[in-house]
Formats: C-alpha cells, sequence, structure tokens
C-alpha cells in the first residue's frame, strides 16, 4: 500500500508542470477557413463596456485581437451598460467630458435581461451558455469559446442588402437554409456605428478622443422571421425591413431623456460609419447560429 | 491490489448500512440571513426589486464509526445584495463521502483544503465574504508512520453554482522530525516540522497566438521550529509561467511568480514578542487563466492586524497578491498586578506596527518585449500601500468595571487597495481613537459602551461612532449603533448611519433582529475583501446546530 501510494504522488508531480521558453508568441497564427459552402461559419460577440469604464478598453482591445486572428469570422457589437458607468455627465458640468449618452433601449434591454445587469467588461460569444450562467464571459474567456464555435457547421447563411438614400430606405434580408433545422429561431438586425471619437476612462487615464468602434445604436428588427419550427436545406427566407435614420436617432434622444441621469445627447450619428447587424438566434436559448455585417450605405 | 478490494467492500457495506440503519450521529447547523431594501438616495442605497433577500444554507452531516458523509443546501432567494449576483437560486453545493481505513482517508465529493498557510493553495468558504472554492473531487491522505502524512488530490474549484474548467492536482508532505526521529531526539529542545507542496492546474491551451503552458504548477516549502520560547515558521513558494492567455503581448506574462513568509515569535508568561515579514510577486494563483476574484485558490495572508472596532477597520488593507513587501512587528506586556500601573487586576498592552508598500518597479513581469524582475528588498521610496501603528490598553479596573483603549494612526492608499484609478483618491491618513467600557449593573445584566472617533482630511472625511449595548445573559442582547460622518467635505453627505439590534439567545441557537443604514464600503477577512454596497432596512438572522 505505502509503495503504490508513493509512487502515486511522484507521478503527480512528474507530470504537472510545463515551463514555455521564449518566444512567446506563435510565429504564425494565421488559421485556415472553410471555405466549401459559399457561407462561412460567423460568431458574433457581444461587448458591455461603458465610457467611465477604466478597464473596459482593454476588453475592446480583446475583441480587436480576436478579429485579426478571424476576420473573416469575427462580428463584434459594442454594448454600452446602462449602468453607473456609462452615466453622462450632466451637459452644463464643465468640462464637457463624458456627455455623450452611449445608452440604448435595445442594449439596455440585453444587458438587464439576458446579461442580468452583471459586472463590466464581459461579454458573450454567440450567447453559448444561457440560460445557465455561462454565457457572461470576461474576456479571457471568449476566445475559447471562439474556438469552440468555429468547429460547428454551417446551417444557414444571410445576406444583407440595404438600399439607403437620403437616411431613409429598406434593408433586404435573405435567409439562405443550408442544412435542415428544427427549432424555433428570431431574426435580429440592428445598426451600429464605428470610429465615434469621443471620451472613455483607459486605465489611470481619461482620454478624450477615444476611437469607439462597432458601437450599438439601434434595433431595427428583433423577431421571428418565420412561423416554421422545421426548415430544409435549400429554402429562402426573405425579409424586407424598412428605417428612417432620423426616426431612429430621435429615439435614442427620446430614450436618453426618459431615464435616469440622461441628458438627450444621444444624436450625432454618422451614416457613413454605419453597419448593418444581422444575426439569427434560438428564441429559448438565445444562441446566435450565424451573424452577417454589411455596411449601411453599401460603399464598402 | 487486495487491500484495495477490501477497501471497495468495506465502503459499500458501510454506505447499505447507512441506508438501512441510522444507528450512526447524525449533526449540522443552519443559518439564515434575511434583509429588507429600500431606497435611500442620501446614501446611495437601492431598492430591491424583490424587497426581500434572503441567504439560508443547512449543513447536515452524518457519522458512523469510519464512514463520514454529509451535504449543504443553500438557497438565495435572490442574494443578499453584498453577495455577487451569480449566487442566485437553490441547489445542494456541497457533498461529500469520507471513509477511513487503516492509515488512509479517502474523500470523494466535495472537501477544503490548505497547503502550508495557502500561498499556493487554499480551498476555503467564507460566508461572510462570499468567498466558496470548494474543491469537488477525490481526496486521499496517508499516515504511514507517525510523524509524516501524505495528502493528494484531484478536483474543480468551485465557482458559484458550477466548477472551473481547470483541474488541479496537488501533493502535499508534511514531516515532523521530532515525531519520525522520536527514540534519537527525545531528549532534543529544538522541534522541527517541514512541509514540502505542489499544485498543478490543467486547462487546455486554446490560443492561437501565444504557446500557452497547459499545466501550470506551484510548489513551496515550509518550515516550522520551535525552540523553547521562541518560534519560527517560513514558507517559500514559487509558481512557475502562468499567463493569462489573452491574444495581446502586452497582457501576457511568463514571469515566475514568488512568495515568502517568515515570521518569529517569543512569548512567555506576560510578554510577546513577534516580527513578520512577507514579500509576494506576480502570485495570483486561479483555478483558469482568467483574471477574477471568483477563481482564485491561494491565499496570502494578511500581514497587518485585524481590527474588530469599526472605526479602526473603516480602511482596511486588502493583500495585494500580484506584488507587495511588508512587515509586521507585536509586543505585547502585561503589567504584573500590584504595581503602579498595573493596580489590583494587572494592565494588558499590545503595541502593533505593520507596513506594505509595492515592489520596485512593479511585479515581475516576463514576455517577448519585457523583462522586469524587482528588487529582493525595497522599502526606501517605493509606493506605500497601508501602515498601520496602534496600541491598545486593557485594564480592568474592578470586578465590575472592564475598559479598553485604542489609539491608531494608519496609512491607506485607497487607490491601489481599492483598485481605483491611480491619483483618484491619494493616500487617507488618519488617526483613530476608541474607548470600550463594560460595566456589569449586576448578575446577568451588562452595559457595554464604546465610543470611536476617525480623523481624517482625505476620503471620506471625519467620522464618530457610538454603541450602546445591553446584555441580559444569557438569552438577550439589545444594541444601537450610530457612525456619524461629520467630516464630509460635502455637506450633503454628513450623514448618519444608525442601527438597532436585538436578538434572543437559547442554546446554540440565536436569533437576531436589526434595523439601519449600512455605509458603502470595503469588508476585509484577513485580507481579502469585498466591496459592499450601501443599504437601508431590515435584517433577519437566525443560526443553530445540532
Amino acid at each position: 500500500m505505502k509503495k503504490y501510494y508513493v509512487l502515486y504522488l511522484l507521478i503527480l508531480c512528474l507530470f504537472s508542470c510545463e515551463t514555455i521558453e521564449a518566444p512567446y508568441m506563435v510565429e504564425n497564427s494565421s488559421v485556415p477557413v472553410d471555405t466549401s459552402n459559399n457561407y462561412i461559419k460567423k460568431i458574433l460577440i457581444e461587448e458591455f463596456t461603458a465610457h467611465k469604464c477604466a478597464n473596459c478598453p482593454s476588453a475592446a482591445e480583446q475583441l480587436k485581437a480576436i478579429y485579426d486572428l478571424y476576420p473573416q469570422q469575427i462580428i463584434g457589437i459594442a454594448i454600452h451598460a446602462k449602468n453607473s458607468f456609462s452615466t453622462p455627465t450632466p451637459t452644463q458640468v464643465s468640462p464637457s467630458g463624458f456627455t455623450y449618452d452611449f445608452r440604448t433601449p435595445f442594449g439596455s434591454y440585453i444587458y438587464e435581461n439576458i446579461m442580468e445587469s452583471c459586472p463590466i467588461p464581459q461579454g458573450m460569444v454567440n450567447r453559448i451558455g444561457y440560460p445557465e450562467g455561462d454565457h457572461k464571459l470576461l474576456k479571457t474567456q471568449w476566445l475559447d469559446v471562439v474556438e469552440n464555435e468555429r468547429l460547428k457547421e454551417v446551417n444557414l447563411g444571410i445576406q444583407i442588402n440595404p438600399n439607403i438614400t437620403s437616411n431613409s430606405g429598406e434593408i433586404n434580408i435573405l435567409i439562405d437554409i443550408i442544412n435542415n433545422i428544427n427549432g424555433s429561431y428570431k431574426l435580429a438586425v440592428v445598426l451600429v456605428e464605428n470610429n465615434i471619437i469621443n471620451w472613455q476612462i483607459n486605465g489611470d487615464f481619461e482620454v478624450n478622443n477615444y476611437e469607439h468602434n462597432h458601437v450599438l445604436r439601434t434595433s431595427i428588427y428583433n423577431d421571428f422571421f418565420s412561423s416554421n419550427l422545421n426548415y430544409i436545406s435549400g429554402d429562402k427566407i426573405n425579409k424586407s425591413i424598412s428605417l428612417n435614420i432620423d426616426n431612429l436617432q430621435q429615439e435614442n434622444i427620446t430614450y436618453s431623456n426618459s431615464i435616469e441621469d440622461g441628458n438627450g445627447n444621444a444624436g450625432e450619428w454618422n451614416i457613413n460609419n454605419m453597419s448593418i447587424i444581422a444575426y439569427i438566434y434560438n428564441s429559448d436559448t438565445y444562441e446566435v447560429i450565424q451573424v452577417e455585417e454589411v455596411k449601411l450605405t453599401n460603399t464598402l | 491490489m487486495k487491500k484495495l478490494f477490501i477497501l471497495i467492500f468495506t465502503l459499500s457495506f458501510n454506505i447499505i448500512s447507512f441506508a438501512q440503519n441510522n444507528s450512526g450521529q447524525f449533526y449540522g447547523d443552519f443559518d439564515l440571513n434575511m434583509q429588507t431594501y429600500s431606497e435611500d438616495r442620501s446614501i446611495g442605497a437601492e431598492e430591491a426589486d424583490e424587497i426581500l433577500l434572503n441567504n439560508a444554507y443547512l449543513n447536515i452531516n452524518y457519522r458512523k464509526g469510519n464512514l463520514y458523509t454529509g451535504l449543504r443546501y443553500e438557497s438565495y432567494l435572490n442574494a443578499l445584495l453584498d453577495f455577487d449576483k451569480e449566487y442566485q437560486g437553490n441547489g445542494i453545493a456541497y457533498k461529500y463521502l469520507t471513509y477511513k481505513i487503516d492509515n488512509l482517508e479517502i474523500t470523494a465529493g466535495n472537501y477544503y483544503d490548505q497547503i502550508g498557510s495557502g500561498l499556493i493553495f487554499r480551498s476555503y468558504e467564507n460566508k461572510r465574504l462570499g468567498i466558496d472554492n470548494s474543491m469537488d473531487g477525490v481526496r486521499l491522505k496517508y499516515f504511514p508512520l507517525r510523524g509524516l502524512e501524505l495528502k493528494s488530490f484531484i478536483g474543480k474549484s468551485r465557482t458559484y453554482f458550477s466548477y472551473s474548467d481547470g483541474i488541479i492536482r496537488g501533493v502535499d508532505i508534511n514531516l515532523s522530525i521530532n515525531d519520525i526521529f522520536e527514540k534519537k531526539l527525545k531528549d532534543i529542545k529544538t522541534k522541527i516540522i517541514l512541509g514540502q507542496g505542489i499544485v498543478s492546474r490543467y486547462q487546455k491551451d486554446n490560443n492561437p497566438k501565444f504557446n500557452l503552458p497547459q499545466n501550470v504548477a506551484a510548489y513551496s516549502t515550509r518550515v516550522t521550529i520551535n525552540y523553547g520560547k521562541w518560534k519560527y515558521f517560513g514558507e517559500f513558494a514559487t509558481k512557475l509561467n502562468d499567463p493569462i492567455g489573452a491574444l495581446t503581448i502586452e497582457e501576457n506574462n511568463y514571469a515566475k511568480g514568488s512568495g515568502i513568509i517568515n515570521s518569529i515569535t517569543y512569548s512567555k508568561r506576560g510578554l510577546g514578542i513577534s516580527a513578520e515579514m512577507h514579500r509576494v510577486d506576480h502570485m495570483e494563483f486561479r483555478s483558469v487563466r482568467t483574471v477574477s476574484k471568483e477563481y482564485i485558490i491561494n491565499y496570502i495572508p494578511a500581514l497587518s492586524k485585524q481590527h474588530t472596532y469599526t472605526l479602526l477597520g473603516l480602511y482596511p488593507c486588502a493583500t495585494q497578491s500580484e506584488g507587495e513587501f511588508g512587515m509586521q512587528f507585536d509586543v505585547f506586556y502585561k503589567i504584573k498586578k500590584g504595581t503602579l500601573l498595573g493596580g489590583k487586576y494587572g494592565t494588558k498592552i499590545s503595541l502593533n506596527f505593520s507596513r506594505i508598500n509595492g515592489l520596485s518597479g512593479g511585479n515581475s513581469f516576463l514576455n517577448d518585449s519585457i523583462n522586469h524582475t524587482p528588487a529582493f528588498i525595497s522599502i526606501k521610496d517605493e509606493e506605500l500601500y497601508f501602515s498601520d501603528l496602534n496600541i491598545e490598553i486593557y485594564k480592568k479596573i474592578n470586578r465590575k468595571l472592564r475598559s479598553n483603549f485604542v489609539l491608531a494612526s494608519q496609512y491607506y492608499n485607497k487607490d491601489v487597495l481599492e483598485g481605483k484609478t491611480r491619483g483618484t483618491y491619494g493616500i487617507v491618513k488618519s488617526i483613530i481613537g476608541v474607548v470600550d467600557v463594560q460595566y456589569r449593573i449586576k448578575k446577568g445584566h451588562t452595559i457595554k459602551i464604546e465610543l470611536q472617533e476617525l480623523l481624517t482630511e482625505q476620503g471620506d472625511g471625519a467620522w464618530s461612532m457610538g454603541l450602546l449595548e445591553y446584555t441580559i445573559s444569557p438569552n438577550w442582547f439589545f444594541a444601537i449603533q450610530d457612525m456619524y460622518n461629520w467630516g464630509n467635505k460635502d455637506s450633503e453627505k454628513q450623514l448618519h448611519y444608525a442601527n438597532y439590534d436585538f436578538g434572543y439567545i437559547k442554546g446554540a441557537t440565536r436569533i437576531a433582529v436589526g434595523y439601519g443604514k449600512k455605509r458603502a464600503g470595503i469588508f476585509c477577512v484577513g485580507g481579502v475583501c469585498k466591496e459592499v454596497p450601501s443599504s437601508n432596512g431590515f435584517n433577519l438572522s437566525i443560526s443553530t446546530s445540532f
């Protein structure tokens, strides 16, 4: 008995550590993408952030780093969470930093109902882990889920065709079923804006010209796209959505004025920097099974 | 092999017997904490949607012969506001079965354990901190001969109601030299205990951009030497490369971590002297690579006095496991009875000093572009994290009257110790005084009065506190307490935080009801801290054991 136990201890000790020597970065880390279909598996990372959250820029950097690894497959949305870190400073207070209100009704809905108002920065990767609670991920946990998601089969593709002139128009969505799918699914279509230069606390510093990217602006559709529960390979479903940017912008301003500590400073959208993101998710588990992004003005 | 078979057979037999014959012993405890939350904008207290929040725990254990088993049912409906929201719902969060045969102890299921002082591994629970990182797996303890203890374990560490991805393995050997060589060393005055532990975490490397160690080890050596009135304890720990697995080079730190604890104590009747130092560098060890407090599986013992008086603990020291150097000195002296200062009953004096600062240039850091190792010892010119110089005098004046006085001077680096942006608050320098008097009115009736004062120009400014407690032993107690932030520079925040409590105790059961306001702040136990939100409401706590 004694010798078996000592042997067991030795095995545990000998095989329980490894030391990595420099260089630590992998020389060629590019990963091939499966393009055997017309569509590739794309992954949605929803990042919950706020302009007064000192650690949030590091999460944005992590999202950018994952995007740089898989530029064809990663789509991000930065959702400014409705909490004390995102509260805008009243506009009459000088200096004028942090007066912009990034919060949105849809972002608040997701943050409160799906993310359960968790501490930030955290995020979801295709909302995997909901509703068990495992969907709320710290930035260093995102990559592991991305790696698993990348291995999943592409069951449907999404095509987005915007037709926008003078701040209004129509967006046509085509959902292309590749493999048979069973279940109840919804379509969500949101607008995001890149290159918003505004204030942000970054670590120990208040940065007045921080570049906010893929910032959620609004949701223009979030509902079932069909009454079906069984989709057959080859099915094609079309959805047409009308929108008026000025009206949508006004909704955010009205929302900002209506919530606690809001100031109505939620306008100045730049249509040329905006993108449409459409994703399909299971209405029970909220798992996102495919996502697509195109420029709103289609000038990409 | 034969013994293993006997073990399994005996185990099975006992489990069956357990089901059929309840002749063993049941024991356990129950704990319930309920609180209402009302909105109070003046202190920033939020209303709970549920109005009432509740945490409850029931431990039931059963012992029969060499078999021990038990479980804990936990209920958070919903969790109290000072608990993480991840604690939600009900469930059996702890279950175990332990069997002892020959000199072997086997535990399957959940267990708590620690190696040495916890530098490389500590699995424990503290309800007040909302910490429970119990292990779920298998643990073996083996005592082959007197003075030698071998321990090994494998499992996953609890994170709220689930378990971390990392698999934790550990081995520990504890050797009492004097017991092993009992005959040869029986006349030797010096007693030596040696210990060696190793812990390893496995987590798959999914990072395509960086090479990450999948098996991260930490090991420690410890020694305890007792020589007459002297006692020395030292522990030396190393953690091998443990980068967090980020995709940016700046965040992946491949440096080794290290931790050193030294303490030397001299004690004799009426006098105790101790000196301690510790240095920790990049020593946070987690059940997964991710940097977050809920995954921490080691513990760096606090190096400052753990005060019990409210204002002395208003700015507590949180241990910075990623890098700090600290020292602490304690002197305890009892002035003899019958002397001028000792009086009829003697006088007890405790003097304590602790000082903790950062490491030179920050903690060790190693990656493809940075290689930094801080100086081993650096005190002068380093960023001060915390210091506390205090004296406590306890005096029994007569059979009915006892008093305790404390005077302290503290420095508290609010930015570092609360994880704020540097330069936001700076250092809070405070002088604190406490007067605590207890008077026994008649048999079973005691009144206690505490007056505390904290003077500072920084932080929230000066505070006063008063406590009046009346105890009718053994059953009843009543208390009124008020904290007043009269020195706050913002006149709207010069608020009172009054609390009213009473309780009933009978045997092992304690029921307490209270109402009051609590300030937002930092709450620490042994250097482990959490932020506590402000609150306003009623609370009920019931605890009992059987």
